[in-house]
């Protein structure tokens, strides 16, 4: 996909498409399967492709939402700090997934930190672009929007069955709750002294 | 043309970036019900129930648990999709979503929703746009949910010592 010579590390820059063989970035990207190969430019031409090594946060919670994310290769945990300070995880991101694309629809900032736990490598719709192409009605990048929407329904999926999970067998969930209650008090009552 | 539904549109802000024409287009699409409270909008069973629009009132989400109990989840209040995963459903969801106040709910057929979305048209694309941020804001209530639940664990060891009661 990208010659190891071209890729940068996270933060200092990114990988030019030029020096991106496109034909592999697509099959990486699933958003992108729908997307005829004349529009591939033009959607693209916005994105930016990152080497992110592990250990790394892509975002954290509060940060400004600079566009929607495709995982080429690695692993993201999307995850919040609870207050116990026990990390909780909404998601794992496996490549070929996308992530960020709540908050970027909503115009909000990340509600989660998305933290790379392998090395791997992220590409990046930048949020000014598409929003220009799709100001624009881009039928192209309208095609990735609505590839996007098919991955909200199924993430949605995946809440309500977590959800559902935890109270369709309280005892079993209530002997984890009754752990981070405990912690949570723990944390409150050395803080109080 | 269906004028009251263009009408519950038109007074909508996260609408008002949709041409009118293109505003007309959905509104040709939708039916408007108006639901009672404590009407189930979505049952979990429901599949390709269409894209729901609620513009007035609130709805909840119950899970059914044990014997004819139910466990009341999150609210949304208008303007909100309603129960969007049962779109593309193909098999049970885990919520009922039932009118806490009363309500009005337009309605797109699933086929006629799917057909524009294959059309690509410009005259549709603003429409579309917002109907998947308000997908995304839907996902973004029910993940704070889930979070939620192990932000305040002591609430939800509350919540599931009164259903271990309850059952």
């Amino acid at each position: 996909l990208c010659p190891e010579a071209n890729a940068v590390a996270w933060g200092d820059g990114i990988v030019t498409l030029d020096k991106i063989d496109v034909g592999k970035l697509t099959e990486a990207v699933p958003l992108l399967a729908e997307v005829d190969e004349d529009g591939l430019s033009e959607v693209l031409e916005g994105g930016k492709l990152f080497k992110v090594p592990r250990g790394s946060h892509v975002y954290r919670v509060g940060d400004t939402c600079a566009g929607f994310y495709s995982l080429v290769s690695g692993i993201v945990h999307l995850h919040q700090i609870e207050a116990g300070g026990r990390m909780v995880l909404l998601r794992k991101i496996r490549a070929g997934q996308s992530f960020g694309a709540t908050d970027f629809l909503c115009g909000a900032p990340h509600r989660m930190d998305a933290i790379m736990v392998a090395d791997g490598l992220v590409f990046r719709f930048d949020a000014a672009s598409i929003r220009e192409k799709l100001s624009e009605r881009s039928p192209n990048v309208m095609t990735v929007i609505r590839t996007l929407s098919r991955s909200l329904e199924s993430n949605l999926q995946n809440v309500e069955e977590r959800v559902a999970h935890i109270f369709s067998n309280p005892d079993a969930s209530l002997a984890e709750f009754k752990d981070l209650a405990g912690l949570v008090s723990t944390v409150e009552e050395l803080d109080e002294s | 043309m269906n004028p009251d539904a263009l009408s519950y549109l038109s007074n909508l802000d996260r609408f008002s970036a949709i041409e009118e024409r293109e505003l007309s287009l959905l509104a040709s699409m939708c039916t408007v019900r108006d639901v009672p409270a404590g009407t189930t909008v979505v049952n979990r069973a429901d599949k390709g129930s269409g894209l729901l629009l609620l513009v007035a009132g609130r709805v909840i989400s119950l899970q059914k648990v044990g014997v004819g109990g139910n466990v009341r989840h999150y609210v949304v209040s208008a303007p909100s999709l309603v129960g969007p995963t049962r779109l593309g459903a193909t098999t049970d969801g885990f919520f009922d979503f039932v009118a806490q106040s009363d309500c009005v709910i337009l309605s797109i057929d699933r086929e006629d929703f799917r057909a524009i979305e294959r059309a690509n048209a410009p005259i549709s694309r603003a429409m579309l746009v917002c109907v998947y941020t308000e997908m995304a804001r839907y996902v973004a209530t029910a993940e704070d949910y889930l979070m939620g639940l192990y932000q305040s664990p002591g609430q939800t060891k509350k919540r599931l010592e009164e259903l271990t009661l309850a059952t």
